[in-house]
């Protein structure tokens, strides 16, 4: 059954076996027998590959009754599509571990937030099903900000967007995936009964105010597409025009850049509409903290300039005046550079480095972690296994709680 | 008190002896004491692949399975010792239990911990973090929990293993980055012993009964 899955997936078992950090042959003799797989292991691998437990345990005899269909999980119809590597399924993988990890390590500390779950349920039954998709993305951007704090200013709100999604419950990622078309995604992670949204940006050159929009536009995917497995979309767009993707790039406007916030940044700076030139552009993008095409967007949306002149703004070159306006135009070993952080601790205290591929974690669920050991809740080595390092990584990283203690 | 039937075993400590490419301490606790050393299905699962060592300790334990040094605690090697667990115990407690465990540490130790617990078996695991974060949890562990060191002592105290074996085996695992004892990390053999609280002795039986161990710093006390 696992053989089957996996086929169904499109997932290598092989590759699959070491980024689970399992014996590849003893995982090919799971994949052809799985009365052999540890009962312990199981929550594992239902989780990660997203499908009931029961699976694992049905006979030969009743899974020769089933068809692929049948134990296809949803998610993988979309991850195992031609325009995806390899490598991309490999780093679901991973993120889908991370989501399980996560999961535990809530059921530890008694952290868990399923805040989300209610938020995006009461925007589901709330937005009409006949609007036009636009309307629909506003209608729930509108709910999604009043019932977190968003509405409480009329400020941008890049720097407390990933916190809040967190506290929301929901897994955010930004890694670079260098050789990948896949600029965003979103899917859900834990086992089947345990689920929670994850949204992925691709941190591979782009640029903060390009991610936090990512970010948002996939959340609006999480709610909207809760039942399609996974949502993806590519470097260069392509179906930007789908119903779908207008949906949630207007759940994405809306809710970062509310007709309130630009009005605001725009008031703050003394802008006239009429006169927006480079420099008045990028303090727009610098206050709002979405990107420019998306402030112009909304700007002609929202009536402040005329539709005509979008090509004009788009193509203003802002990059220079940005750089002087907000340090997130910098690049991360820039950022670093001024701040005078250095990269190993910024960076490198979050990135994986004994899974087959490397992955940035997110901070909060780094700190998650490490608060998690530092309270003696868990033990270095779990909190190891958790960070996907080793012991003394570990303890070179963030310290020996137990450097005095005789054990 | 009887000596323990088995000695649950985990994956840390295993690790060091493949390392050192020594199992004869296993062999005597078998041949001399009576004492199984054995492993969970997780433990089994973990050997066969180490993030930092890989596969290299698969053809070692595959002949420690196969010439009965090591066995599996598997479903009806623990339906057999039953009659010596707790009231009510079973395969499944057991594996709910370890679930619990394996939200605080790692898999192996905790099943390790879990079997031993549930067995009323001591345990050799090399992890003190481990068993410090399960009892601040107010879990129970294994009792005993003896470490590697602890055989070494014991096998050299009573003559299985040469000082010049048990100097080997220290640089050994020094050489490959292993966590030692603190009484032995800057000293030989023979002068950590000599303050290494060692948690395993042997005796005559004429000389006991022997105190039951009911911490997992508590002796234990074998008779040949």
């Amino acid at each position: 059954m696992l053989q089957r899955i996996l086929n169904s997936a499109g997932i290598d078992v092989r590759s699959c076996a070491e980024l689970l950090g399992f014996n590849p042959d003893m995982f090919m003799q799971w994949a052809a027998n799985p009365n052999q797989i540890p009962q312990s292991v199981v929550p594992l691998l239902s989780a990660v590959l997203s499908v009931p437990q029961s699976l694992f345990t049905t006979s030969p005899k009743a899974a020769k009754h089933l068809k692929d269909s049948d134990v296809t999980p949803q998610i993988w119809y979309k991850f195992r599509g031609e325009e995806l590597q390899q490598s991309d399924r490999e780093y679901v993988v991973l993120i889908r571990q991370i989501g399980h990890f996560l999961n535990e390590l809530e059921e530890v500390t008694h952290q868990k937030s399923v805040q989300w779950k209610t938020n995006f349920e009461s925007i589901r039954s709330s937005v009409d099903i006949q609007a036009p998709p636009t309307e629909q993305g506003k209608m729930a951007a509108r709910i999604f900000r009043q019932s977190t704090s968003l509405s409480h200013g009329a400020s941008g709100s890049g720097n407390v967007l990933r916190g809040l999604l967190r506290a929301l419950g929901i897994l955010v990622v930004e890694s670079p995936l260098a050789n990948s078309r896949i600029e965003g995604c979103c899917f859900y992670v834990g086992s089947t009964n345990s689920p929670r949204p994850c949204v992925f940006a691709n941190s591979h050159h782009t640029i903060w105010f390009r991610r936090n929009v990512i970010l948002v536009h996939e959340v609006g995917h999480a709610i909207f597409e809760h039942l399609a497995g996974a949502s993806l979309d590519f470097s260069g767009g392509g179906n930007s025009n789908d119903a779908i993707e207008l949906r949630a790039q207007a759940f994405a406007q809306e809710t970062l850049i509310p007709k309130e916030v630009l009005f605001h940044a725009a008031q703050s700076r003394g802008i006239k509409w009429s006169a927006l030139n480079e420099y008045a552009l990028a303090c727009l993008v610098a206050d709002t903290h979405v990107e420019q095409k998306l402030v112009v967007s909304a700007a002609i949306d929202y009536g402040f300039v005329e539709s005509e002149r979008q090509d004009q703004l788009n193509n203003f070159e802002i990059h220079g005046e940005l750089l002087k306006l907000s340090d997130h135009a910098l690049s991360t070993e820039q950022f670093l550079e001024k701040n005078g952080e250095s990269t190993s601790d910024w960076i490198g205290k979050r990135s994986t480095t004994l899974s087959p591929k490397a992955i940035r974690l997110p901070i909060g669920y780094v700190n998650a972690v490490v608060d998690a050991y530092r309270n003696r809740q868990i033990s270095p080595g779990k909190a190891a296994e958790y960070l996907i390092i080793d012991e003394q990584e570990l303890t070179e990283r963030f310290g020996d709680i137990y450097e005095n203690v005789e054990c | 008190m009887p000596n323990p039937p088995l000695l649950l075993c985990d994956s840390d400590a295993l690790v060091q002896l493949f390392l050192a490419n020594n199992l004869r301490p296993l062999q005597s606790l078998k041949s001399t004491y009576h004492i199984q050393p054995s492993i969970v299905l997780e433990v089994n699962v973990e050997l066969r692949w180490m993030k930092k060592y890989k596969n290299r300790f698969v053809p070692q334990l595959d002949k420690a399975l196969k010439n009965g040094v090591l066995t599996k605690l598997d479903p009806s090697a623990f339906q057999s010792l039953l009659s010596t667990a707790t009231p009510g115990m079973s395969w499944a407690n057991y594996q709910s239990l370890g679930q619990r465990y394996e939200l605080v540490v790692q898999r192996g130790e905790a099943y390790t911990h879990a079997a031993a617990v549930s067995l009323g078996l001591p345990a050799m695991s090399n992890d003190g973090k481990a068993v410090l974060t399960l009892t601040g949890q107010m879990m129970s562990v294994a009792a005993p929990v003896l470490r590697l060191f602890d055989l070494l002592v014991f096998s050299h105290d009573n003559g299985l293993l040469s000082t010049k074996e048990c100097d080997d085996i220290r640089s050994e695992l020094l050489n490959n980055g292993e966590g030692l004892p603190g009484p032995f990390q800057h000293a030989s053999f023979v002068n950590g012993a000599t303050t290494f609280p060692c948690r395993l002795k042997s005796d005559v039986a004429a000389n006991g009964p022997f105190p039951h161990p009911t911490n997992h710093y508590d002796p234990l006390t074998i008779c040949p």
